[in-house]
């Protein structure tokens, strides 16, 4: 199956070959070209060159174009402030001071919707075959807080028409921009909506149900598959949600996905999350990692209805090896057992012996990778490390090391190697987890013969 | 406030929680106002709230404030920028170190991305607890749409109930003994204008064991009141202004919400737009023919005040009065 099959399946309640993996690589994207968060968010070639680069190292199954929830609202009048790792944030709120519902629907020519739809295409066009892709709208009560300001939970005693009101003009937005992308050629419509973690099951059913369910149907009505995500805790809200019928819903690391699991196979929702973004993605290493991830997994009853994804929109400096490390866990769950196993095992010793680095006949290239057979990005290491061998024939030596072997596992911790997949020269490191240029890596090489 | 310099030279670090417009700023110029000429950093979390009074910061004063351009931290997301920003403080020659958090901020995300900034910076200060102001005016509507709030109060070391000069006796006692349900162990004191004494920082009191949660599965929003009901009154006649207030006064506090225009016997049409216990009476000054006057109260869902609201007008307003439910 390819990445789009499998994530398609799984919305239509069909069995997959493997557990999918959806890795939202907002901002993050940029890290993985060397471009910041604003770049990526305003700059259509910067953006499509990172999110290909994010194709090929993480091997995604379904992937985002942009996780930005102030595109609308940008267009809409509210000012952002910007920032150089993390997405933008609005700081004014056109109506905070009136209670006039506004009647402007954004067109796909207004804003950065231009930059997002084309970028949508150009992806389409790149990947559109074997991966899934997603276009991300923000929900219609974190779009209606983006206009109104905090005052919207005020409202919602004080004026609960006015909430009403204000919920099905910020609902026209919503389906009006899941049109263009659709059109675009995206095939899950994501309605994010962070909020709704903050109300009670009472006020999702009296003010999100009927505009949330408007917004689905329209989704459904198109021909595109949708999902509801919803970060914070939105446990007492999961159920609420399912009754707004989208085909998924995506949970943060606050819910616990086995719990929130058990209610969405009874509405038969499928359910995607979790893994902890600052904990876990941001300040562990690989090996937290995967055992985060194979933990995650093992949690749950059964593997049906469930896509494995991060807890929200990934921090920018998430390592780019935590996130390969991932991916390793999620299609080769097995294999990643095995390796947590071992390392965690407690007694590995390593029993070969070290090459003597000073004393070298020829230059040695080690390279140690997850599994270059699975890891797309141990693949690519792998391919462009042996490219590198075969320009010097005999004059260098390369060899793999995968994490696959108790033996391997126990050179890395004596060595000292913190990411996988990496190269080594003479027992230096010379690159990790991106790939390098076959160019630069036989210059590299050169300065050893 | 000397007594709270840390243990072994770590910094004290003060999160500050409370929903926006609460008095966050004015406690925290209270609080700067104990520190003149010492060195002290803040970080602000949320947009259009904290206003630090220029006045209290001199030309060559050490207060350090750095505005965390993540805004609203309720996301997982945005914890990463939250730990860089304390972290940054690291080598800085602070004695205080207060984080505001958004009203709308996870209390246990937060104590974990507390937890994580002390790991990647050496813990070079030492958390001292969590200090949630409550804004007596809206609490009580707040608290039942907006989760946070109570969970924030939960994790709380020290409540301090502000803007107690907006509400009447009974509306404090109610909201004490809310605040103390939902937190039996941290110290509540009341205030206006974030005005507290020089030892208040000495009060916050942290300990890990001592942390309640917040039944989140409890928590119904709407609560034991039920939704809120909207009734409408619909005067026979004109009423003077002054029994107007008469009637205002005494049904205001056990409403959440009373809006309308009335013909006043004094030969204008008034506006009238009540919050909780906060009445307020204009002249309209729009010219529009089709205005139709009356009142509309919203009500808790399970409250009787129904039953009695046309007595009470009577004997206030003193006209003959339709209720319409």
């Amino acid at each position: 199956m390819t990445g789009k099959e499998r994530i398609l399946a799984v919305l239509d309640g069909k069995v997959t070959d493997r557990t999918p993996w959806l890795p939202f690589a907002g901002i993050h994207a940029g890290k993985l070209k060397g471009y910041t968060a604003k770049e990526v968010s305003t700059d259509l070639v910067k953006l499509v060159e990172s999110l290909k680069e994010v194709n090929k190292l993480y091997r995604p199954d379904g992937q985002p174009i942009m996780f930005d929830l102030q595109i609308e609202a940008e267009i809409l009048g509210c000012e952002l402030v910007w920032s150089e790792d993390a997405p933008p944030t609005v700081s004014t709120h056109p109506l905070s001071e009136t209670s006039d519902i506004p009647n402007h629907i954004p067109g796909p020519d207004e804003g950065r919707l231009p930059l997002e739809i084309e970028a949508m295409k150009q992806m389409k066009e790149a990947v559109g075959e074997t991966t899934a892709l997603y276009g991300l709208i923000c929900g219609p009560f974190t779009l209606a807080s983006h206009l109104r300001g905090t005052n919207i939970f005020m409202d919602m005693m004080l004026d609960p028409d006015y909430v009403h009101k204000l919920l099905d003009y910020a609902t026209d937005v919503s389906i009006a921009i899941a049109g263009y992308f659709i059109d675009a050629g995206m095939d899950v419509i994501a309605a994010v909506d962070p909020l709704v973690s903050q109300i009670s099951p009472d006020h999702f059913k009296e003010f999100m149900n009927a505009p949330f369910g408007r917004l689905f149907d329209s989704i459904r009505n198109k021909g595109a598959k949708s999902s509801f995500f919803v970060c914070g805790n939105a446990t007492m809200n999961i159920g609420p949600m399912c009754e707004t019928k989208p085909d998924s819903i995506s949970i943060d690391e606050n819910v616990s996905l086995a719990d929130a699991k058990k209610v969405t196979d009874e509405y038969g929702v499928v359910i995607g999350g979790n893994i902890p973004l600052t904990s876990v993605m941001l300040f562990g290493n690989q090996q937290d990692n995967m055992k985060a991830t194979v933990d995650l997994i093992d949690s749950l009853d059964n593997l049906e209805g469930v896509i494995i994804a991060p807890g929200c929109d990934m921090p920018y400096d998430i390592p780019v090896e935590n996130a390969i490390a991932i991916e390793q866990a999620v299609h080769e769950t097995e294999v990643t057992r095995e390796m947590v196993k071992n390392y965690e095992s407690g007694d590995l010793e390593f029993t070969g012996t070290l090459p003597d680095y000073e004393n070298l006949k020829k230059p040695l290239m080690e390279v140690f990778t997850l599994d270059s057979a699975t890891c797309a990005a141990c693949t690519y290491m792998m391919a462009t490390a042996n490219d590198a061998g075969n320009h010097f024939g005999d004059k260098i030596d390369v060899v793999e090391y995968k994490y696959t072997t108790t033996e391997n596992i126990a050179r890395c911790g004596v060595m000292g190697v913190k990411q996988l997949p990496s190269i080594y020269i003479n027992g230096e490191l010379k690159h990790s987890s991106l790939i390098p240029a076959r160019e630069v890596l036989i210059k590299e090489i050169e300065a050893y013969l | 406030m000397d007594k709270i310099t840390g243990e072994k030279g770590k910094i004290p670090l003060y999160l500050l929680g409370g929903f926006l417009g609460s008095g966050k700023t004015s406690l925290l110029n209270s609080i700067l106002s104990f520190f003149e000429g010492q060195n002290v950093g803040v970080i602000i979390n949320e947009f259009g709230d904290l206003n630090i009074d220029a006045r209290l910061i001199p030309h060559d004063s050490g207060i350090n404030i750095s505005e965390l351009n993540g805004g609203q931290i309720f996301c997982s997301c945005l914890s990463g920028s939250f730990i860089k920003s304390i972290a940054a403080y690291k080598d800085h020659n602070i004695q205080l170190l207060i984080v505001e958090a958004s009203g709308l901020a996870k209390p246990a995300p937060l104590k974990e991305i507390i937890d994580l900034a002390g790991k990647t910076s050496d813990h070079f200060f030492e958390y001292r607890g969590m200090i949630g102001v409550v804004d007596a005016q809206r609490f009580e509507t707040l608290d039942k749409s907006l989760k946070t709030l109570g969970e924030q109060l939960t994790y709380s070391d020290r409540i301090l109930i502000n803007k107690i000069d907006l509400v009447d006796d009974k509306t404090i006692e109610r909201i004490m003994k809310r605040v103390n349900e939902l937190n039996p162990h941290a110290r509540i004191s009341t205030t206006s204008f974030g005005r507290i004494e020089k030892s208040f920082l000495e009060t916050v009191d942290h300990s890990d064991e001592r942390v309640a949660k917040m039944d989140s599965r409890k928590w119904a929003g709407w609560g034991e009141a039920g939704r809120p009901k909207p009734i409408s009154l619909i005067p026979g006649g004109p009423v003077s202004e002054e029994k107007l207030k008469a009637f205002l006064a005494e049904v205001a506090s056990e409403s959440f919400r009373i809006k309308g225009f009335l013909a006043s016997m004094e030969g204008n049409i008034v506006k009238v737009d009540c919050t909780g216990s906060n009445i307020s009476i204009e002249k309209n000054t729009e010219k529009d023919p089709s205005l139709k006057t009356g009142l509309v109260l919203l009500i808790p869902g399970e409250s009787e005040l129904p039953d009695r609201l046309v007595s009470i007008w009577e004997s206030t307003a003193g006209t003959k009065v339709q209720l319409n439910l």
